[in-house]
């Protein structure tokens, strides 16, 4: 699990940047919410990538 | 009838593809090893997926195809293959926890495996048959009644 928290924002960026995109989503597009959250989101878990491998190093795998 | 039963099998496969085995495995393990002071991060996780579930979801039905192809056509392959690549491992490591050969020999074999269910399976067979995998994970429900754990 610790290994997935690093690549998760390569998987959710271009997700958020589809879903922001007018030209592809059309009417569908990401509302104000939406948008609010989803950069929040991303802004989290661009720390936790960052935060995850410290932390694992520091506590020795988590012990 | 034939739509209530597509819409029923979806509502199914919906379940298994959000509540994945993950959020059961890792939950548990982190509520033994460290208890409730961490629920509050269940919280904000579950309302992370939500957001990124909602999103992910309409971008499949608006444009009917799989996120990842979507992903290639707009940001280039070289993302989707480091993408994979990351995945391709992070299976490998989970496989290797399970039978202890080696982690690139699984690696190797999540590739295959992968590839081989994008060779054969079309985009809805991929959907609704990790969908219906997902809910393997019912079987936390019955072992949760069976094992009787010490409820707090």
């Amino acid at each position: 699990m610790i290994f997935s928290i690093p690549v998760l924002p390569l998987t959710y960026l271009p997700i958020l940047l589809v879903g922001n995109d007018r030209n592809v989503m059309g009417e569908y597009v990401n509302g104000p919410l939406a948008r609010v959250m989803g950069w929040a989101y991303f802004a989290l878990i661009c720390l936790l990538a960052l935060a995850a491998p410290v932390l694992f190093m520091a506590t020795n795998g988590g012990g | 009838m034939k739509t209530v039963f597509s819409i029923a099998l979806g509502v199914i496969a919906a379940i298994g593809g959000f509540v994945d085995i993950g959020d059961l495995v890792f939950n548990a393990q982190a509520g033994a090893s460290v208890g409730t002071p961490a629920l509050w991060a269940t919280l904000v996780g579950v309302v992370g997926i939500m957001v990124f579930a909602e999103m992910s979801g309409r971008i499949v039905a608006v444009s009917k195809k799989p996120n990842f192809v979507l992903v290639k056509e707009r940001y280039g392959r070289a993302l989707s293959t480091f993408t994979l690549a990351a995945e391709l491992g992070g299976l490998g490591f989970i496989l290797n926890y399970f039978f202890d050969v080696s982690v690139s020999f699984f690696v190797l074999v999540a590739l295959i495996a992968v590839a081989a269910a994008i060779y054969f399976l079309p985009f809805g067979g991929i959907e609704r048959i990790f969908g219906y995998f997902g809910l393997a994970l019912l079987v936390f429900v019955a072992a949760s009644v069976k094992l009787e754990p010490d409820w707090p």
